[in-house]
This record gives C-alpha cells, structure tokens and sequence, in this order.
C-alpha cells in the first residue's frame, strides 16, 4: 500500500490533468460556444424603425421618341447567340475574343463583325453572311481547342520538368547508395542480411538505394504520363493548326473583294 | 566465395563514380534553379542555387566533401572490384543515356513550339540544360572506361 506521501504526489500529478480536462470538457458550455448554444440564445437586439425619408421630385417625364433601329447590333461586347447557327456538339455563344495571339478571333463592338487572324495574317469577317457565319463558327471553335491544347501541352511540360527533376534525385539517390552499399557492405556480405553489420554506412547505403529505386520509379511512371499528355495535346494542336487554317483561307477568300 | 582484392582501380573508379553523381547533385540543383527561374520563384532559385554553390564548394580540393569522398573510397579497396567496376562504368551510362533522352525531347518540344508559335521560354532553357548533363555522364562515362581499359591492360602485361 503507498504511503502518504506517495499518495499526495500522485495527487498532484493527477489532479491538474483532472482540472484541464474538466475545463476543456465544460468550458464551452460555459462560455455558451458549445454546439447547443450557438441558436438557443440569440443576441438581443435594440428596438429599430425604419421611416423612408421620400422626396417630391418635381416636374414630369415625358419619353423622347427614339427611332427604333432594324438594321444592326445592339452595341454590346457580347454576341448574340443568334448570329451561328448551331454546331452539333456545342450550344454555346462563342465568347467576344478567343485563341491566342497566333490563331484567335475577336468580336468588333456594335458591329456583326469579326476580327480573326491566322499566323500573322488578319481578316475581318461579316457574321450576318450565311455563308461566312458557319465557317466562322468553325473556326471560333478550332481557335478555342487550340488554345486548350496549347495550355494542356504546357501543364504536360511543366510536370515533365518536375518528374525529370524527382527522376535524377531518384537516380542519383540509387546510384550513390549503390555505390556505398556495394563499398560498404559487399565487403563482408553475410553482414549485409544482418542489417547493420558493417554499421550504419552498410545500412543508410541500402535505405538510400531503396528510396533512389521508389522515387526514380514513381518519378518516371508519372514523366510517362506526362509524356503522353504531351504528345496527346500535340497531336490536338496539330489538328486545330491545320483545321484553323483551313477555315482562315476560306474565309479570305470569302471575304476578298 | 571469391576474396576481396585492393586495387587502385577499385579505388579510382570509385572515387570518379562518386565524384559524377556530387556534380551531378550540382547540376541538378542548376536544373532546379533554371525551372524555378521560368516559374519566377524568386525563393526556388536562391535555394536551389545556394544548395549547388554549397555543393561545388565541398567539392573543391581538400574542402569539406573530399574527408567522406576518402572515405568511401577506403572502403571501396575492400569491396569486391567486379561490383564497384560494374557501378562505375554502368551508373554514367545511364546518367549519359537519361539526359539524352531529355535534350533530345526537350529539342523536340523546341521545334514544335517554334513551329506552332508557342512560347519557347521553358524548352529554351531545358535544352543546353540536358546537353551539359549529358556531356557530365559523357567525360565520366569515357574517364572510367579509359581507366578501366588501362588497368586491365597493365594487368595483362604484368609479368606473372
């Protein structure tokens, strides 16, 4: 049985962790925090009127005739939907500007005109034109792929260069710890199964291998992936170029005086 | 079970092989550098190339890394040479082969974006980058074959 004094100080080793839980478990209900008390008791509120203060305005309105125009666009950045006919897949308006500074369009304000450019080269393109408005739909939509492909084939860049990165940590990692494993440890290799029996080189030399070997692996599983993501967002590319410029030439001839 | 022999060439070839991947560590920090610069990470590149100096330093003679390069190449005389030959003369290969093979995707990506008016701002960067790794497993890779080859052969023309 302990004695008195072993019994005091077990008392105050228990006795603050007892009074910490306590608070820890009471304190927000007694600070009214606790997850009953957040709606129970709202706060109470002052008395408020609202009185709306109106002002006469003197004098009446009287609306201006305005002509109203049947020829042209309202002046507006966004293009009326009407203005393509559908294109099977998409329902959707194209937006003002799109592509980028290589292959893009731009819609002209107050205007049913386009600006599209291809490589360099720039036309304007009049969308109330039935014969124009599908081609250049189609190539609203090439233009936009291409920019989506351009963008997908620098994230696929980007994680090249990480997984290239881990790769050669992965490699050099798996190639010093081979190097020191193979010095440190072939020396005497029954010690090597021990573990530990040529010390902690023989040992660091195998965990550094180890991982080297993990993360060249892992590095390079996802640089394949990278890889094809690369080559799927170039051969997109490709295909948007060509089509792009196909529609471009089109459209200029269209276009030609 | 085959003994152990100490060999200078064990040695040697030990010590070049170690010798790569610390300055490929270097260069792999230039590398990380590089990319962290095309991303304006101002705090990527001073780290990174903080880390590379301090490496290069270490590497200097009779710096800091020489005493465990020493070391090592103690315990390489020890080993079995066959392992540590196979280790040195395999190990630049692949170093050489891995980035080749990253140039010459690097180029390829280049020419694409060049061709198809892409930003070339990263490829750009990448290329000489996987060119002068290559050339590191390069001059290694032929300074462990022309050691291993004059070893060998002043080891046939020892009288027995």
């Amino acid at each position: 049985m302990p004695d008195l004094p072993q019994r005091r100080r077990r008392f105050l080793k228990t006795a603050p962790a007892l009074t910490l839980a306590l608070a820890l478990l009471l304190g927000p209900f007694a600070l009214g925090t606790g997850p009953g008390r957040v709606s129970a008791a709202p706060p109470a509120q002052g008395a408020f009127t609202f009185t709306p203060r109106v002002t006469a305005i003197p004098g009446t309105s009287t609306p201006a005739p305005t002509a109203v125009g049947t020829l042209g666009l309202p002046p507006s950045t966004t293009p009326p939907a009407t203005l393509f006919p559908e294109t099977p897949g998409t329902s959707e308006t194209p937006p003002p500007a799109g592509g980028d500074s290589t292959i893009g369009y731009e819609y002209l304000e107050g205007s049913t005109l386009w600006r599209i450019w291809y490589e360099g080269e720039e036309i304007i393109v009049d969308a109330s034109d039935p014969a124009a408005s599908a081609l250049l739909s189609a190539f609203m939509i090439t233009a936009q792929g291409r920019a989506s492909a351009a963008n997908d084939l620098d994230t696929a860049n980007s994680t090249m260069v990480l997984s290239a990165v881990g790769f050669v940590t992965g490699l050099l990692g798996f190639l010093g710890g081979a190097l020191v494993t193979a010095s440190s440890c072939a020396a005497t290799p029954l010690t090597f199964y021990a573990l530990g029996g040529t010390g902690w080189l023989c040992v660091g030399g195998v965990v550094v291998t180890t991982g080297g070997l993990g993360t060249l692996g892992v590095s390079g599983v996802a640089g394949f992936q990278a890889w094809s993501d690369h080559n799927d967002a170039e051969e997109r590319l490709e295909n948007s170029t060509a089509q792009a410029e196909q529609y471009f030439h089109i459209l200029q001839g269209l276009t030609a005086p | 079970m085959k003994e152990s022999t100490s060999t200078p060439r064990t040695v040697k070839l030990w010590r070049n092989t170690a010798m790569m991947i610390l300055i490929g560590a270097c260069w792999l920090f230039v590398f990380i550098a590089a990319a962290a610069l095309e991303r304006e990470s101002a705090l990527g590149v001073a780290a990174s190339l903080v880390a590379a100096l301090v490496l290069t330093i270490g590497l200097l003679p009779g710096s800091f890394l020489q005493r465990p390069l020493d070391h090592g190449a103690q315990l390489a005389s020890r080993s079995r040479p066959s392992i540590v030959v196979a280790i040195s003369l395999g190990a630049p290969l692949l170093f050489l082969m891995y980035w080749v093979s990253g140039a010459l995707a690097a180029w390829d990506s280049l020419q694409f974006a060049r061709r198809y008016g892409l930003a070339t701002s990263m490829q750009t960067i990448l290329t000489p980058l996987f060119v002068a790794g290559a050339l590191i497993g390069l001059v290694f890779f032929a300074r462990n074959l022309a050691m291993f080859l004059r070893f060998r052969r002043a080891e046939r023309n020892a009288p027995d």
